[in-house]
């Protein structure tokens, strides 16, 4: 093993020369503080933003989701302005997921303006990537009946109806009424959306062993991403390790 | 006539055991000692063969850029100072150059099997020079050791084999030895085994502060972090040669066009 160099004794002359031979180190301390100083590395999340911000779509697409996750879990509105804008942004270059995508944050419009409780219903929405709920809306007395009837799939639609005051008028009571008779029934979607219900306290008086139970069914059948509001969950110690209702604790289904 | 009869031990025999036991015991350590030395030196020199290899090579390259660049400057702009900056980078490149095409940067990644671990501790058990009884056995025995760190660091099991083989330990019993000899011979071998145990430990010491060594820890410690520090580095240096080039090709064409 060498250690380092023997630092130049072979004087050249001048008293300078000497001194810069003694400076010189050798190709391994060299390399020990080159490594001291390298750069930060560059984290997953601002390496998407930099290949989206270089024009990449699907980069643009995945930050678009990103930051509809960030805003699904703490309504914030700038991460919904976000989400916008990079959809927008990979829609533009024909991305076509993401003009789906783009199309379902529209009807987060309306709720933007601080109700946290239609938002976080048409957050929900969005984050299962619904559409066409306002044509499904024109046939909404069909809907009603079938919902009536006893079908899941109707009575998640309804739910959505209400949520978006598509073809209905608007009303979260009705909407959570009818989401909680779908989940009840094992509709995934509707579970999830009751996750987010009891999760922000919207519609129902908040209680996390309800959001970790109907999160973590929905979760089981493929619906997601809970894991930010487990994340939030366990580390705030508001449901037990064992998740309470859920023996699961559903993670890594995020970014 | 039945039964065993025992005889009650001599004092001077009951310390004589108690030695004897300790000299096993300090073979052990000893032997441990050797085999962590050896692998050190060896892990050293695997990682330094790699940096060099993977981030030597590139300063020997940006260091050879860099030369070019302070001789056409002071081919431009002739002057002491110019003469003097182009003679010590072109010094610099030769001497990188040297460091990082040496012999050092041949050294191969070393990882070897728990057979030959037990094997080298076994060797070193047996003929350990600092366990010898005399000046001819320390003569043999160090020949011995030598050869066997050779073959443990070529991975040649077969040859520690035919060390060990080769080495007829002929017991530690001197014939005709009293017992106050062979006690004293114990306590000897006991206090050079343990000179040598510290030796072992400054030396351990000493190559877990040099400076490879502590290249090595910042790159485990990177690893921790899901980084390569190797790689990261020869990016970081990509990245200066690619600057170096344009800068040398900007002054190419500058000192063409006077």
């Amino acid at each position: 093993v060498s250690e380092g160099r023997e630092v130049g004794l072979t004087v050249r002359g001048s008293d300078s020369s000497l001194t810069r031979a003694l400076a010189r180190p050798g190709v391994v301390a060299r390399g020990r503080q080159d490594a001291a100083n390298l750069p930060a590395p560059a984290d997953p999340l601002s390496e998407k933003q930099r290949l989206a911000e270089q024009g990449d779509p699907r980069a643009q697409y995945e930050l678009g989701d990103y930051f509809a996750e960030c805003h699904a879990f703490d309504l914030e509105e700038r991460f919904y302005d976000d989400a916008v804008q990079w959809y927008d942004k990979a829609a533009e270059q024909g991305y076509a997921d993401a003009r789906l995508k783009r199309h379902n944050m529209r009807y987060l419009v309306g709720a933007t303006v601080g109700d946290r409780c239609s938002k976080s219903l048409a957050l929900a929405t969005v984050n299962l990537g619904l559409t066409g709920v306002e044509d499904l809306a024109k046939k909404s007395p069909q809907w009603r009946k079938i919902a009536d009837q006893g079908l899941a799939e109707a009575q998640f639609m309804l739910g959505n109806m209400y949520a978006c005051g598509a073809g209905v008028i608007l009303d979260y009571a009705e909407a959570a009424g009818w989401f909680r008779r779908a989940a009840e029934q094992g509709h995934a979607k509707a579970q999830y959306i009751l996750g987010h219900l009891y999760f922000y306290g919207t519609c129902v008086a908040r209680d996390f062993g309800q959001a970790a139970r109907w999160l973590a069914e929905a979760h089981d059948q493929g619906i997601g991403p809970v894991w930010m509001f487990f994340e939030y969950m366990h580390d705030n110690g508001l449901i037990g390790d064992e998740g309470e209702a859920s023996s699961q604790k559903p993670r890594g289904t995020g970014k | 006539m039945s039964g065993q009869i025992t005889r009650r031990l001599k004092p001077e025999e009951e310390e004589l055991l108690r030695k004897r036991e300790e000299l096993a015991a300090t073979r052990v350590t000893l032997a441990e000692r050797e085999l962590e030395l050896v692998d050190l030196r060896r892990q050293l020199a695997a990682f330094e063969g790699r940096y060099l290899r993977q981030v030597g090579a590139l300063y020997a390259e940006l260091d050879e850029w860099k030369a070019r660049i302070a001789e056409l400057q002071a081919r431009m702009h002739p002057s002491v100072t110019s003469q003097a900056d182009a003679e010590e980078a072109r010094e610099q490149a030769r001497q990188t150059y040297e460091d990082a095409h040496g012999k050092a940067s041949e050294n191969v990644d070393f990882t070897p099997s728990p057979e030959l671990r037990a094997l080298f501790r076994e060797v070193a058990k047996r003929i350990h020079p600092d366990l010898s009884k005399d000046a001819a056995d320390l003569e043999r025995r160090t020949r011995f050791m030598a050869e066997a760190n050779r073959a443990y660091e070529a991975g040649d099991a077969e040859a520690l084999q035919r060390i060990l083989d080769a080495y007829q330990d002929g017991g530690d019993a001197v014939e005709g030895e009293g017992i106050g000899a062979e006690l004293i011979r114990i306590i000897r071998q006991i206090s050079l085994a343990r000179g040598r145990v510290a030796a072992i430990e400054r030396e351990l010491a000493r190559l877990r502060q040099s400076e490879i060594a502590l290249l090595k820890k910042q790159a485990e410690e990177k690893e921790q972090e899901g980084r390569d520090l190797l790689v990261e580095l020869a990016t970081a240096i990509r990245e200066q040669i690619e600057r170096a080039t344009k800068e040398h090709e900007r002054l190419a064409k500058e000192a063409g066009t006077r």
